[in-house]
């Protein structure tokens, strides 16, 4: 059976009137790599800072490296962490932002700092005052940082952000090695899905603080297959005579809308059975294969979900 | 925790701003030493009135150096808020505590640590402070005027006073730091305090004011003024302080959104 990394349940959080977080729950296994996709606001933050400690607890439990947060804070000798932004001593030097931190975490010997150096090759700027670096590097910095203690479990918040194209290269190629190599399990939140999708295992779509969907890479490439997209008067009735007509695989996105997942079929042949069961097709459309637009369909989707609920 | 004070240290030892801090106390203590001034800020007292007296009219020892010297530790706390910034201020402005917090250091630990590194810097350059005194007196011939058994330990006395209550009012410091997350609120009321208490002692006559005057009760246990039995009620206040501020600062960092 899969060790749980992190098992976060029900949990809620609210800022005065705002809700954060709704029952929230996540299961991170261990060696996953899980992207976890938001807008701004969506609750990524807080949830990272809830699992820190960073951020105190209301609602629910969050049990870390099989210890639960807020009762003691062992298990978070055992992680690293990027919330926020990456933060150093501007006046100390890469090198000695890492001492400073190999003495916090009781670690004796150069060996840890030169290795981390290594790892997210800083080796030219170990010298360098934190001040002196460039957005990328003070990334890289922020990561030798959070993987000095070779820790079990990394939390990232965003660290793609700001980073240019050749910038996101490296440090996705650093995120896959340090999982490769050191099996380190990685929690990494981004609002770029494209850019997650390229590293991660597994997927969870946070939305106004719920957890919308979760998937693996396959199911996601799954899911962003090509297809047709139809809009419609009545779905419940067009998805009846689909299902009877053995059209499919398909799946309703919106209120009006209705993505089939099938490339082959004829789209004359479809749109005539719809017709004839009384169902009016205001649009027919192919779409192109893209996971921004799978994640804006589900965010949407949410949105309609929501808007007849309240 | 030691490994956190370990960390602080070495990052104190890397910072230019300690060695500035250093070199001002070390001229500072050679400046009263040498030009026979004494002064400081504070609300003087018949007893403190009567030892600027007998200083400015006696021929100067080693003892009336030390003495000296002590008369002017008032000034010291507002050199020392920089330890102050150093320690503690700069990880709340740069919000580097996170990191730390994030090394499985418990709030308590991490509260407890930086008072530990700034009562150490504290005693450390108060030592400074009265050993440049002691020698450069002693550079300049002056007699003891004291067997040095009763120098050392006069000095080690004053040196322990000093720094302690001073420390005190720091552990303020701290808790006002971590309840607003303002280093100048901090430093404020770091400034404030032995001023405003010292003339709320004088001019409202609130006799219970004198134990929470940190300043004074550390110069007053320097100068003997307070003799040992009547000391303890002094340290009870300063330990419950130290006690409030050091647990209320951990309570409130648990609760806060950081």
């Amino acid at each position: 059976m899969e060790q749980a990394v992190l098992d976060i349940r029900d949990v809620s959080k609210q800022f005065g009137t705002f809700k954060a977080l709704r029952h929230f729950n996540l299961n991170i296994r261990r060696g996953d790599i899980y992207g976890l996709i938001g807008e701004n606001g969506a609750g990524k933050t807080t949830l990272m800072k809830l699992i820190t400690g960073l951020s105190p607890m209301q609602k629910g439990t969050i049990t870390l490296l099989g210890e639960r947060v807020g009762s003691h804070q062992q298990a978070l000798r055992r992680i690293g962490a990027i919330i926020e932004s990456p933060v150093a001593f501007e006046k100390l030097s890469v090198e000695q932002n890492l001492k400073l931190s190999a003495i916090q975490h009781g670690l004796s010997g150069s060996s840890y700092i030169d290795q981390a150096i290594d790892f997210v090759g800083l080796n030219e700027k170990r010298k360098t005052q934190a001040k002196h670096l460039s957005l990328g590097q003070r990334q890289r910095l922020g990561l030798a940082l959070s993987i000095l203690h070779h820790p079990d479990f990394l939390i990232l918040d965003e660290p793609i952000n700001g980073l240019d194209p050749s910038g996101m290269m490296e440090f996705r190629n650093l995120l896959k090695r340090l999982n490769e190599e050191l099996e380190t399990t990685i929690l990494i939140s981004s609002h770029i899905l494209t850019e997650l999708y390229q590293v991660s295992t597994r997927f969870g779509i946070i939305h106004r603080g719920t957890m919308v969907k979760e998937l693996t890479k396959n199911e996601l490439d799954t899911a962003n297959k090509a297809g047709y997209v139809v809009t419609v008067d009545n779905t419940p009735l067009a998805t009846q005579i689909m299902d009877q007509a053995g059209v499919g695989p398909f799946e309703v996105t919106n209120k009006h809308s209705i993505l089939i997942r099938n490339e082959s079929l004829d789209p004359s042949q479809i749109n005539s059975l719809l017709i004839q069961g009384g169902v009016l097709v205001s649009d027919f459309r192919q779409q192109e294969g893209s996971l921004e637009r799978y994640y804006l369909n589900l965010i949407e989707g949410q949105n309609s979900k929501e808007t007849i609920n309240d | 925790m030691i490994n956190q004070m370990r960390a602080d240290l070495y990052r104190q030892f890397h910072t230019v701003g300690f060695y500035i801090l250093l070199v001002f106390t070390i001229a500072f203590s050679l400046f009263l030493t040498l030009t026979q001034q004494v002064g400081g800020i504070m609300v003087t007292d018949d007893n403190k009135a009567k030892q600027l007296d007998t200083l400015s009219h006696s021929p100067w020892s080693v003892l009336s150096g030390l003495k000296a010297v002590t008369m002017s530790t008032s000034i010291l706390p507002y050199a020392f808020i920089a330890l102050f910034i150093i320690v503690i201020g700069y990880e709340f402005s740069q919000q580097t505590y996170k990191n730390t917090l994030l090394s499985g250091i418990s709030r308590l630990q991490f509260i407890g640590a930086k008072y530990c590194v700034l009562l150490i810097d504290l005693l450390a350059l108060t030592l400074v402070y009265y050993a440049t005194s002691l020698l450069s007196s002693l550079s300049a011939g002056r007699e003891a005027g004291e067997s040095w058994d009763n120098l050392i330990a006069d000095t080690i006395i004053m040196t322990l006073a000093i720094a302690f209550f001073m420390s005190v009012i720091f552990s303020i410091g701290i808790i006002m730091l971590v309840s607003t997350g303002s280093s100048i609120v901090s430093v404020v009321l770091i400034v404030i305090w032995p001023v405003a208490i010292s003339m709320l002692t004088v001019y409202a006559h609130w006799s219970w004011l004198k134990y929470i005057d940190f300043v004074t009760v550390g110069l007053n246990v320097a100068f003997s003024i307070i003799p040992i039995k009547q000391l303890w009620p002094y340290i009870g206040v300063s330990a419950l302080t130290l006690a409030v501020t050091i647990i209320g600062s951990s309570i409130i960092i648990q609760r806060k959104e950081l």
